[in-house]
C-alpha cells in the first residue's frame, strides 16, 4: 500500500480518520521540533509550543484551504503557537539562554572530525555563542532567521509561515543578521574567525610609581 | 538610526554560523511520548456532559461594575437633562449632582476597563494564551462531584492554571496534598489536586526562576504530563 500524501492524511483526518493526523504530524515532527526549540530557546518551552501547535492543527484542520503546502501550514501553526507563548510569557530574549546541553555534541560531531577534541570544543563553544546571541533577538526576527537560515526555507515559504509579506521576512532577517554580526564580532575588521572571539589582548603592565622596595629587614 | 549594512561576506559568515547551529537531532522521546498522549486524548471519544459548575468570580464583579456604570450613566444623563427642565433657581443643585456622579462614573469606568482588559484571549484558540497569566482569572470552574478545580484541554492551560492557583486560599499555598492521586514522578514541587477533562489529576507546581512557575498536569498514575506551561508574574 502506497504512503498517503500530506494532503490525503489531512483530508482523512478531517473526514474522521482517527490515525491520519498522528501519521501526518509524526512525519514532520522532528523538523517542527527543531524550529520550536530554536524559536523558544529551551526544550521545556519548545515542548509546550510544539504541543500547542499540534493541538491547534488537530482542531483547525478543517480550516486548511490548501493555499500552501500542508507542511508549511503545520509550521505556521507551530511557529505561531511558539510566538504566542513568547508574547504571553513576556520572556525577555536575553534571558532565554539555550538550554539544550544534551544535544550540543551532535551537530558538532557531524560538522567536525570527532577524533579532534580541540575542534569539537571550539565548534561546541561557537554553537553556544550563536545560540546565546540568537536568543537575544526579538522573537519575530529569531523566528525568521530560524526558518530561513537554519531550516533553509525560502523567503516566500517563510512569508506564508509567518503570515507576512516577503519584504517583512527579508527585513527581519537582515536586521537579525546585523545584530548577530555585532554580537558575534563578525564586523571586526581583523576577524579571522568571526565565531571565535578568543582572549582579549593582554593589558600592559601597570608601572609602579614607588621606588623599588629593598629586601625585608629583620625586626630590631 | 539606520542599521549598518553587512557586506556579502559578513552576511554569509552569519548565515554559516546559523546553519552550523541548526538542531538536527530527533524529537526527544519524552516529548514524543507527551505528544502521543495528548493526541490520544484528542482522538478518544469525549464526554461532553456538563459535569461542572461554574463559580463566577470576575464575571460577577464585571456584572456588578456594569450595573454601577449603567446607574451612573443614568444619573449623569439626569444631571444634564434636569437643569433644562428645572426652573433657573434649581440649576446649582443639579450641577452639583452631576459633578458628583461624573466622578463616580470615572471610577467605575476605570474598574470596568481594567477588568475588560483581563480577558483579551476570550476568543483565541488554545494555542494563543495572550493574557498575563497570574493576573487573576475570569471564572473558576470546579468539578461538580469533587469540588476540585476543573481544567480542560479545550482552554488555555496558562489561564486555567493561574485561576486554579489563584483560587487557593493562602493556607493551601504551601500544602502538598494530592488528595490520593498518585503521580509517580520525582519532579519536585507543590501538588495541587484538580480534574483534567473530567479525570482526576494533579498540577505539579514548581518555581523555576524568580517570578516564573512551571506547572505540569499529570493524570493520576501517569509518569508524563499531559500538558504544561510556564507562568510568569507581571
Amino acid at each position: 500500500m502506497s504512503e498517503r500524501s500530506d494532503d490525503e492524511l489531512l483530508s482523512a483526518h478531517v473526514a474522521g480518520d482517527a490515525d491520519a493526523f498522528g501519521e501526518l504530524f509524526a512525519r514532520h515532527r522532528d523538523r517542527l521540533w527543531a524550529v520550536a526549540l530554536r524559536t523558544m530557546g529551551n526544550p521545556e518551552d519548545a515542548a509546550d509550543g510544539l504541543q500547542d501547535g499540534m493541538v491547534a492543527a488537530f482542531r483547525r484542520a478543517g480550516s486548511f484551504r490548501g493555499e500552501a503546502a500542508v507542511t508549511t501550514w503545520l509550521h505556521r501553526v507551530v511557529v505561531n503557537a511558539c510566538l504566542d507563548r513568547l508574547r504571553a510569557a513576556k520572556v525577555r530574549a536575553a534571558d532565554a539562554l539555550p538550554d539544550d546541553l544534551d544535544d550540543r555534541g551532535s551537530l558538532v560531531a557531524a560538522a567536525t572530525p570527532v577524533d579532534d577534541p580541540a575542534e569539537v570544543a571550539v565548534a561546541d563553544e561557537r554553537r553556544h555563542l550563536v545560540l546565546t546571541a540568537l536568543a537575544s533577538l526579538p522573537a519575530e526576527q529569531r523566528a525568521a532567521l530560524v526558518l530561513v537560515d537554519m531550516e533553509g526555507y525560502s523567503v516566500a515559504e517563510v512569508a506564508q509561515i509567518l503570515d507576512c509579506a516577503e519584504g517583512t521576512v527579508k527585513s527581519r532577517c537582515s536586521r537579525g543578521r546585523v545584530r548577530l554580526a555585532t554580537l558575534l564580532g563578525v564586523l571586526r575588521p581583523d576577524r579571522a574567525d568571526p565565531a571565535d572571539p578568543g582572549n582579549p589582548p593582554a593589558a600592559e603592565d601597570v608601572p609602579t610609581t614607588s621606588p623599588p622596595r629593598g629586601p625585608p629587614r629583620p625586626a630590631t | 538610526m539606520t542599521d549598518p549594512e553587512l557586506t556579502p561576506a559578513q552576511e554569509e559568515s552569519v548565515r554559516a554560523l546559523l546553519r552550523g547551529a541548526r538542531h538536527t537531532e530527533p524529537t526527544p522521546e519524552h516529548v514524543v511520548a507527551r505528544l502521543d498522549a495528548r493526541l490520544a486524548e484528542l482522538t478518544a471519544p469525549r464526554d461532553d456532559s456538563p459535569a461542572a459548575t461554574v463559580v463566577p468570580l470576575a464575571a460577577r464583579r464585571r456584572r456588578r461594575a456594569a450595573s454601577l456604570l449603567v446607574a451612573a450613566a443614568a444619573l449623569v444623563a439626569g444631571g444634564v437633562a434636569l437643569p433644562q427642565l428645572l426652573p433657573p433657581d434649581g440649576f446649582d443643585a443639579a450641577t452639583d449632582t452631576g459633578g458628583t456622579v461624573a466622578e463616580g462614573q470615572a471610577d467605575d469606568s476605570g474598574e470596568g476597563n481594567s477588568e475588560a482588559g483581563e480577558d483579551p484571549h476570550a476568543t483565541s484558540g488554545e494555542a494563543a494564551p495572550r493574557e498575563s497569566p497570574l493576573s487573576g482569572g475570569a471564572q473558576l470552574r470546579t468539578d461538580k462531584d469533587s469540588g476540585l478545580p476543573r481544567l480542560s484541554s479545550d482552554g488555555s492551560l496558562e489561564r486555567q492554571a493561574a485561576e486554579a492557583l489563584g483560587s487557593l486560599p493562602p493556607a493551601d499555598a504551601t500544602t502538598d496534598n494530592a488528595a490520593g492521586c498518585v503521580v509517580p514522578t520525582t519532579v519536585p514541587g507543590r501538588r495541587v489536586p484538580v480534574t483534567y477533562d473530567g479525570a482526576r489529576a494533579v498540577m505539579l507546581v514548581r518555581d523555576v526562576s524568580p517570578g516564573r512557575q512551571r506547572v505540569a498536569v499529570y493524570l493520576c498514575g501517569a509518569t508524563l504530563p499531559v500538558d504544561s506551561v510556564t507562568l510568569t508574574r507581571p
